[in-house]
């Protein structure tokens, strides 16, 4: 017999309906999966910001982009725009995709730091590909020919979040998927393992399954869930969301800028704005913040704001007897990771896949793989609040203060060093955009590798040049993003 | 604010064996401005240890990234193919399977290995290494050279060499000469350090020379002159997994076909190796000096030779493990002065290339940061402990009965790391898999089964699919693969035809 022949997911978020949708797929009559919705409706709006990953997941599930983007009033996305981090009036790109290319078997950042150490200082971003293009507000997709200055970039997309639920939910019913609604009055366990056995509902019927799937965090009083607490580096705590009109602007990314205490970012949609304000409640009570995120909209608001808390940290295991947990979306959404958070969980879940009931081994492996995943994505948003030259306010003061995790106290020492980074290829965020953050936030390397000063100066000048010229005469030929989505059949009706 | 580095202005490689000449050949490409003095002291008179004749595919890597012809190297260095590693009697006596390169199956997103598994109870679909076209064709004497773009399923297939490593030595050399490496030839009686921090300064000759220099590459062999003798870094004894401390070894004469792959067959106390080169065959016998003399496992290995002897069998004697740290202040250990660890996987050359990869990637400027020399150890210490791993495997999951070394080695305890992968793939059948791990799922895979370390469960998500559906579906791989082997040729024809070395003399072969 198929070792787990029912599966309930708990949440009704994008998370949830996408992770229905990939277990159903691949588990095909073996199981049989439902989706609890728990999620009050009120909750989801706003705007969903995803990164390239998520091409891989979609032909999966049988989506096709053009529609989806229409269907979902969304935008390309080559990377956010991050304002005043590491000081006021600052500005820094990260884009989705590399940074320069190697010079002779060197790495481009090396190269980059060289000529700045001669003074000259082309900035860094005249180096991404996504970044020259989001300037212009231009948009093309990339090609794959990997002569051509157009393979190194990558892209993703904003979704309006109510589409997008809209669209994943109907997917997953259309793949099997049932939906069940309800509120969870109680969960009910085994007495002897401590096994979830079912969700007793308000009202009393009782929804049985041999695995949960908990994208909402119900069930973590049930088990125990133990935090691994993370607030001295993720101070943030609370977000207002809000819908304002579409501005006459549509840049291919959002703007992402640092607050004194917290951050609030405006995201192009088709058919609105996006507003959000992430901040801490220790230091900001929820009724000013939220008319603060009412000014961001500068009277365009379409509805009322809408307040949503965060896990300031993770549970330390995620996959606890027969639950899954996917806290993704429940994090700082500051890098936009809780999609993709939910994908590569999900995919783990399936490549450890358990033979059995219990399976141990399987689920220690994936504990201790997605726990270092968290814990990288946790040092990527760490960086952002203490990397500042800022102290206008005890929370930046705090931020700076904070001793930072090991981990990312090792890969800023290294790189504070002569700009070297080992980056993981099992890790969010891959070296290109780790030196976006770290360069953008001014981490300052002391030198750089001394085999750059192999090439001659005059070569490398030259390369750097042609390089940067290459990449803006590209961008300049891409259409407008507008024009783009218009053109490829993206645009949506307008409503 | 950035500032340009401190460069490093000379380099000083100690020793001249294979670790010596392919970090002076790394060196003189990376400093190719001549902006560094690079300088090489080796002495005539200490011979070298020819490590490892064996290599496994990286090590194309290494030659392409100094611009080396594969067709003049293989020419120069008598060299022949390797498509895998055959093992005899490790399991249990007349058990035999490949460990082949590349990936099994014909398409890298269909991992066939638990399709074959669910079958193989159900008999009729044959052994796993039949899924593996390296395997298939290197069991006919035959290889394929594909061209860089071939793409599609040439991609799961790899391959790397058998050579002489004293003749890579030597073709390194002219290399690195002919790029501004000084050699001396001379004998290291003294090394000199800086009271202040400890750092080396400068080391003594026999002939009276004192040399200076910035950075030194200790490639001086089992000693460890600089990083043990004068910098007293110390070392980890694996003995306790890996029992075997001495070798002997001994080339015979070639045979008419020469195999694409190497052959180690499990002994009494220890196991065999045999690498045929283009003017001999390179056989050696690892053993466990508690369990068999010098005398008599010298007259096992002359008594399973292929051809005549062409030397006196030569003992060697070893501690496998490593030095706590490789980098310490001024100093990098390469080579057999870093660490031991038996050829079984081919893997000792290319340790050596992987801790020149670290080190150029981190390669400091004179403030040698300690930050830098941190990373280098955590990077090329792992490298040690993942092929460690993979080579105990072999001894731990054995059902021999007839000889003590493999019921120690049945019963032995074993490192946390291995246990953990062991427990995993006997649970589903599912490979571990470890950040920056040299062995891949397919290694892994070729050696537990090879082992017959059979699992109890497999992967429900393939159990669920029809039986007549996977059979069809291995049926096809198979055809695609005997589809792919037509396009390979004889290896010995490939050998005479592109890259035919002129014989040595017999006093040049004698190395083993």
């Amino acid at each position: 017999m198929f070792p787990l022949s029912s599966i309930v997911v708990i949440g009704g978020s994008a998370t949830a309906w996408l992770s229905a949708t990939t277990l159903a797929r691949a588990l095909g009559d073996s199981c049989q999966v439902r989706v609890l919705e728990i999620q009050d409706e009120n909750a989801i709006t706003g705007a969903i910001a995803s990164v390239p990953s998520l091409h891989r997941l979609l032909p999966l599930l049988g989506f096709r982009e053009a529609e989806l983007v229409r269907a979902t009033q969304a935008t390309f996305r080559l990377g956010a725009s991050f304002r005043d981090w590491a000081a006021i009036g600052d500005q820094y790109f990260h884009g989705f995709g590399s940074i320069g290319a190697k010079l002779d078997a060197v790495p481009f950042q090396h190269h980059w730091l060289r000529l700045a150490a001669h003074g000259e200082t082309p900035g860094l971003q005249d180096f991404s590909m996504a970044a020259q293009a989001a300037r212009l507000e231009r948009f093309a997709p990339p090609q794959s020919d990997p002569r051509s200055m157009l393979s190194l970039y990558s892209y993703a997309w904003h979704f309006d979040a109510r589409l997008l639920v809209a669209e994943l939910r109907a997917c997953a019913l259309a793949n099997g998927v049932m939906a069940v609604s309800g509120r969870i009055a109680d969960v009910e366990l085994d007495s002897e393992q401590g096994f979830v056995r079912a969700l007793v509902l308000e009202g009393g019927s009782r929804l049985e399954a041999r695995q949960f799937v908990d994208c909402a965090g119900a069930l973590w009083a049930a088990l125990g869930i133990e935090i691994s607490d993370w607030s001295a580096w993720l101070p943030c705590d609370r977000m207002w969301k809000l819908r304002g009109t579409p501005q006459a602007a549509l840049p291919p990314y959002a703007e992402i800028s640092a607050h004194e205490n917290g951050w609030r970012s405006s995201t192009p949609l088709q058919n609105c704005t996006a507003h959000d304000f992430v901040y801490c409640s220790d230091y900001l009570d929820d009724d000013s913040a939220g008319t603060h995120v009412l000014t961001l909209a500068q009277g365009t608001a379409l509805e009322n704001p809408t307040l949503l808390c965060l896990v300031r940290g993770r549970p330390r295991e995620f996959w606890v007897k027969n639950c899954l947990l996917l806290p993704g979306e429940m994090i700082d959404p500051l890098e936009s990771s809780g999609l993709h958070l939910a994908q590569t969980g999900i995919t783990r879940f399936l490549a450890h896949f358990p033979a059995s009931h219990l399976s141990p081994p399987d689920a220690a492996e994936y504990n201790r793989a997605t726990g270092h995943e968290y814990d990288r994505l946790r040092d990527l948003l760490a960086l952002h609040y203490h990397a500042t030259s800022r102290s206008d306010s005890k929370f930046w003061l705090r931020c700076r203060e904070a001793p930072l995790p090991e981990s990312l106290r090792q890969r800023i020492e290294l790189f504070a060093d002569s700009g070297r980074l080992t980056v993981g290829d099992d890790e969010f965020c891959g070296v290109d955009g780790w030196l976006s953050v770290l360069l953008g936030q001014g981490v300052s390397p002391r030198t750089y590798d001394p085999l750059a000063d192999v090439t001659p100066l005059a070569t490398t000048r030259g390369a750097l040049a042609h390089m940067a010229g290459e990449m803006r005469a590209q961008a300049t030929k891409m259409p407008l993003h507008r024009a783009f989505i218009a053109a490829s059949g993206a645009a949506a009706l307008p409503s | 604010m950035t500032r340009p580095p401190d460069r490093i202005r000379s380099i000083l490689i100690v020793g001249g064996g294979t670790a010596g000449w392919m970090a002076a050949a790394v060196c003189a490409r990376k400093f190719s401005d001549r902006s560094c003095a690079i300088t090489l002291i080796e002495s005539s008179e200490i011979g070298t240890v020819g490590v490892g004749e064996a290599t496994i595919p990286p090590i194309r890597l290494f030659n392409q990234a100094l611009g080396i012809d594969e067709n003049d190297f293989l020419r120069a260095t008598q060299g022949t193919f390797k498509l895998g590693i055959e093992f005899h009697d490790w399991a249990r006596m007349g058990q035999r399977y490949m460990h082949p390169f590349g990936i099994p199956g014909v398409n890298p997103e269909a991992s066939i290995h638990q399709p074959w598994l669910r079958l193989r109870e159900r008999g009729d679909v044959g052994a796993f290494e039949d899924y593996s076209l390296n395997a298939v064709i290197a069991h006919r004497d035959r290889i394929a050279v594909p061209a860089g773009n071939a793409g599609g399923a040439w991609n799961m297939y790899g391959y790397a060499y058998h050579f002489d490593a004293g003749l890579y030595a030597a073709f390194l050399r002219r290399y690195s000469e002919v790029r501004g490496v000084a050699r001396i030839d001379g004998k290291v009686v003294g090394t000199e350090l800086r009271s202040e921090d400890g750092f080396i300064q400068a080391l003594r000759l026999a002939d009276g020379q004192r040399i200076e220099a910035d950075f030194f590459i200790d490639c001086s062999g089992f000693r460890g002159l600089l990083i043990e003798e004068a910098l007293k870094i110390g070392y980890d004894d694996w003995t306790h997994w890996l029992p075997c401390d001495r070798a002997v070894a001994v080339p015979c004469e070639s045979i008419a076909v020469r195999t694409p792959y190497t052959r180690a067959t499990a002994r009494a106390a220890g196991w065999q190796w045999r690498i045929p080169l283009q003017h001999r065959i390179g056989n050696g016998y690892v053993f466990c000096s508690q369990h068999i003399s010098d005398d008599q496992a010298a007259a096992t290995l002359m008594a399973n030779l292929d051809g005549k002897a062409l030397a006196e069998p030569r003992v060697l004697r070893f501690t496998t493990g490593r030095r706590r740290k490789l980098w310490s202040r001024n100093c990098v250990a390469l080579g057999l002065a870093a660490g031991f660890l038996e050829p079984l996987e081919s893997t000792s050359i290319h340790l050596i290339q992987k801790s020149l990869t670290h080190l150029f990637n981190l390669f400091p400027d004179r403030s040698f940061s300690p930050v830098l020399i941190e990373e280098f150890n955590r990077l090329a210490l792992v490298e040690y402990d993942h092929i460690r791993d993979f080579v105990v495997l072999h001894y731990k999951a054995n059902s021999r009965d007839d000889a003590p070394l493999w019921r120690y080695c049945r019963d032995m305890s074993i490192p946390d790391s291995l246990a953990r992968r062991l427990e995993f793939f006997r649970n589903s059948g599912r490979v571990l898999r470890y950040p920056a791990d040299l062995f891949a799922a397919p290694n892994w895979l070729a050696v537990l089964l090879g082992q017959e370390v059979w699992p109890q469960g497999g992967d429900p998500l393939v159990l669920r699919k029809d039986p007549e559906r996977l059979r069809a579906e291995l049926a096809q791989v198979r055809a695609t693969i005997e589809r792919m082997a037509q396009s390979s040729m004889p290896h010995d024809e490939y050998l005479a035809r592109h890259c035919r070395a002129e014989p040595l003399p017999i006093a040049d072969a004698r190395s083993a």
